[in-house]
């Protein structure tokens, strides 16, 4: 059998995963495990960790150090951040490149490091679900995530143990899903408006193949923003005032997530806000015209990059077939009321907006393990990628939108005598000059041959590979030196930084292992315990003095290494404690044995 | 043996016929690039100015379901590399084509390869002509005011360039060594660039709005 290649929605609330089995494709759940996990991460003072439901249940007491949301901080710097980190109830710093850290207990983490906590919990659960070691996984990202950020989430996979196959885009995984079941053709618009992201993409649906053919959005758009109007509300409604601290931070983002969803289905809700460090214990109500009054800025927010992604792909509202839902910001009746508008029809509500994406990258993963070849989905740049060049000026070398894999190149020179190095800064954005878009990293090509300005033709090449990760290289064409390129990065985690932390995980992993075979052996220890207290009095019939004092002095020995840390030292006594009564054991055995076929002979 | 098309070749693993330059639809190898492989032929699309989108779209189709890297996944480095490459392939020569500049020049690279990268600068009564466009779109776009019949201009000359680029590069294509002929098409070509660029810049307005 291939390797089991997961599809992993890595969401900034939740996550979940979901594998193509030969029933199909499936979310990865039982009634004892499951991969969905809350994307939310607990770090106790002493080490110990606790990741998804255990981290959200813990957040109102351990306020600084449950830290949720992070995903939005994964590949950025601190101007990159427009939310006010001051409203966050944990702590927040610049590193020491242009990367941003979460600090607990005085240890910072990076974002990626957090995302790969949450990874290794879905891994875990899944390989529980299974039955199986999975070490393979199609992830999924915004759609607008940026080269920095699609690497942080491969960086973050791979500190959890997991190779993540091939990073594809939420609203394409979502309509890999949609295409294949509801088997539609022409324009299809996916609008997903997640817990910290907005994406809209339009992709052209054939036979087998899938386009997508435009795509905008935004990464600091989602459901995030709507809790945080619901708690500035909160807090003027409540009377709070002055600084808040982390828990009553914690606590009114609690409340302001209970507002949402209950306003989902009813017009009106009551909340108990119990938010002791701010002197606040009653009921609030929420009417769900209140709720849209505040959240309708972000509404249309979403509705202008739907427009603009519109006039990228040259159509118009009407050339749309069918609009799909997904995220869990679309159960916002708003949202949807506003979307019904826009395009004059019901979106399509067949799918679940919560499982789409995660099926449908386990769809891209069943087709990467060679299981299917039944479609093709054809991705895009989702922001354009270039060169500064002279003045500042940013000179794109391949253009939003393009197709992926993409190629392109273009020919510079030098502009003084002798230069015998050229440095290149890469970036990604819109803009006209670079200082209005987001470098990638800089390099150096050097090692030219002295030659007069203008004479060399540095010929730089981009390639932008099918995981939409950039690679760059560049070659002097009269010299034909290929020099040494080194693509420093300015976000994110060095190479370096990535191998530590694997190491980490895995000395976390071994200490882990341990503490579930602790676990494991203690059980057994308490059953052999168990049986022994069963057949004890049996014991003078089988076993010498001698033997009976040994078994006895064990028992106790047992007992104190059950109760104690060390699992290997308890293995050790089980075992001893198996050599010691297997005869006793044997021969009760063969006399319960006998006593059936007596019992049997007799009748 | 009969030549029927420029893309009958054998293939490089199995020796069978290919029907595409790229990919061996007999042992499934996908195939190096060659001699006589250039945007055009990989489609199938003769080496000419005047395009059939269809042949090109379907064509692309075709090669993208065979070629694209998510079906080589777990396939031999080679064939993996070799998957990734030619997709970047088929989307920068699709990208090429249909634009008409590019395809121009791409086209005229190929008839002429010893001709550098050199642009000939259109005339002055050109250049004239496309700076007063130039000045009325600034003004529509600052007044907010109808672009359509500047639009229509600049798409008739385009229309023209286009139609006599056919007509050269028809005569290139039948004999190559003709200097003239190469500065007239670079002439044409030159202007294309500009009538793009305008046009451009009516979408850009256009999508602004």
């Amino acid at each position: 059998m291939t390797e089991p290649i997961l599809g992993i929605d890595l969401g900034t609330t939740n996550s979940l995963a979901a594998f193509v089995s030969d029933t199909g494709a499936e979310v990865l759940e039982n009634g004892e495990f499951s991969t969905l996990v809350p994307s939310v991460v607990t770090m106790i003072n002493g080490g110990e960790r606790l990741v998804g439901e255990a981290a959200l249940a813990a957040r109102i007491e351990h306020p600084q150090n449950t830290f949720y949301s992070f995903k939005r901080f994964m590949g950025r710097g601190i101007a990159d951040v427009d939310e006010d980190l001051s409203k966050l109830p944990f702590e927040v710093q610049a590193g020491e490149r242009d990367n941003l850290l979460l600090v607990a207990n005085g240890q910072s983490y990076s974002p990626e490091q957090m995302s790969s906590f949450v990874l290794a919990q879905i891994k875990q659960q899944a390989e529980a679900v299974l039955g199986q070691p999975v070490r393979k996984a199609v992830i999924t990202v915004p759609a607008h995530f940026d080269d920095p950020q699609r690497q942080a989430t491969r960086d973050a996979a791979q500190i959890a143990g997991l190779e993540a196959v091939r990073i594809i885009n939420e609203p394409t995984a979502a309509a890999i899903a949609y295409g294949l079941e509801e088997k539609t053709k022409g324009k299809v618009l996916v609008y997903d408006f997640g817990g910290g992201t907005f994406d809209v993409s339009i992709l052209e649906l054939k036979e087998k193949l899938f386009k997508v053919i435009a795509t905008h959005g935004d990464t600091q758009l989602g459901g995030d923003d709507m809790d945080y109007l619901v708690v500035d509300a909160l807090v003027s409604k409540l009377g709070i005032s002055g600084d808040l601290s982390p828990q009553t931070k914690q606590g009114l983002k609690k409340v302001a997530e209970q507002i949402k969803m209950g306003l989902t289905a009813s017009l009106e809700v009551a909340v108990q806000a119990d938010l002791p460090e701010a002197g606040v214990n009653q009921e609030v109500h929420f009417t769900r015209m209140d709720f849209d009054q505040a959240i309708l800025p972000l509404v249309e927010k979403t509705l202008e990059h739907v427009h603009l992604a519109l006039k990228e792909a040259d159509l118009c509202v009407a050339d749309i077939e069918d609009v799909v839902l997904v995220g869990g910001s679309t159960r916002v009746p708003l949202v949807r009321e506003k979307v019904e508008a826009l395009f004059g029809k019901p979106p399509h509500l067949n799918i679940n907006p919560d499982q789409v994406v995660a099926l449908g990258a386990a769809i891209q993963g069943h087709l990467l393990s060679g299981g299917r070849r039944d479609f093709l989905l054809m991705d895009v740049v989702p922001l354009s990628l270039g060169l500064e060049t002279l003045g500042g000026t940013f000179s794109k070398l391949i253009i939003k939108n393009a197709s992926i894999p993409a190629r392109a190149k273009e020919v510079f020179s030098t502009s003084v005598d002798n230069q015998t190095g050229i440095d290149l800064n890469i970036y990604q954005g819109e803009r006209e000059f670079v200082k209005d878009c987001r470098l990638l990293g800089k390099f150096k090509l050097s090692g030219i041959p002295g030659m007069p300005a203008g004479l060399p033709q540095v010929e730089v090449s981009f390639f932008v590979d099918q995981n939409g990760l950039l690679n760059v290289t560049a070659k002097e064409l009269r010299s034909e030196v290929a020099a040494q390129i080194e693509l420093v990065p300015s976000h994110g985690l060095k190479r370096s930084e990535v191998s530590q932390m694997i190491r980490d995980s895995y000395e976390q992993a071994e200490q882990d292992f341990n503490q579930r075979n602790l676990v494991e052996f203690r059980a057994k220890a308490l059953a052999i315990e168990a049986g022994l207290v069963k057949v004890w009095s049996e014991a003078p019939k089988y076993l010498t003095p001698e033997e009976i004092t040994a078994v006895s002095e064990h028992r106790v020995v047992l007992g104190l290494a059950a109760k104690a840390e060390d699992p290997m030292a308890l293995k050790a006594a089980i075992d001893q404690m198996g050599d010691l009564t297997r005869e006793f054991a044997d021969s009760i055995m063969g006399a319960a044995a006998k006593g059936v076929l007596g019992k049997e002979g007799d009748s | 043996m009969k030549l029927d098309h420029p893309s009958a070749q054998q293939c490089h693993s199995c020796a069978a016929h290919l029907k595409h330059r790229l990919y061996c639809d007999s042992c499934e190898k996908i195939q190096q690039l060659g001699k006589g492989d250039d945007y055009f032929t990989i489609f199938g699309h003769p080496r000419q100015f005047l395009l059939d989108p269809e042949v090109i779209e379907a064509a692309f189709e075709n090669l993208v379901m065979a070629l694209h890297p998510d079906f080589y996944a777990n396939a031999e480095p080679v064939q993996q590399s070799l998957s990734l490459e030619h997709t970047a392939l088929l989307h920068e020569a699709k990208g090429a084509l249909f634009n008409p500049y590019l395809r121009g020049r791409y086209l005229l690279s190929l008839l002429v390869p010893e001709l550098g990268a050199s642009l000939v600068k259109p005339p002055q009564a050109f250049l004239i002509q496309t700076f007063e466009w130039q000045e009325t779109l600034d003004h529509a776009h600052a007044k907010g005011s109808n672009l359509k019949g500047v639009a229509d201009q600049i798409q008739a000359q385009k229309t023209d360039i286009e139609l006599s680029l056919q007509d050269q590069f028809q005569q290139l294509e039948t004999y190559a060594d003709q200097p003239e002929l190469v500065v007239e098409i670079g002439v044409n070509l030159g202007k294309l660039k500009f009538i793009l660029n305008l046009q451009q810049r009516i979408n850009d307005i256009k999508k602004s709005r």
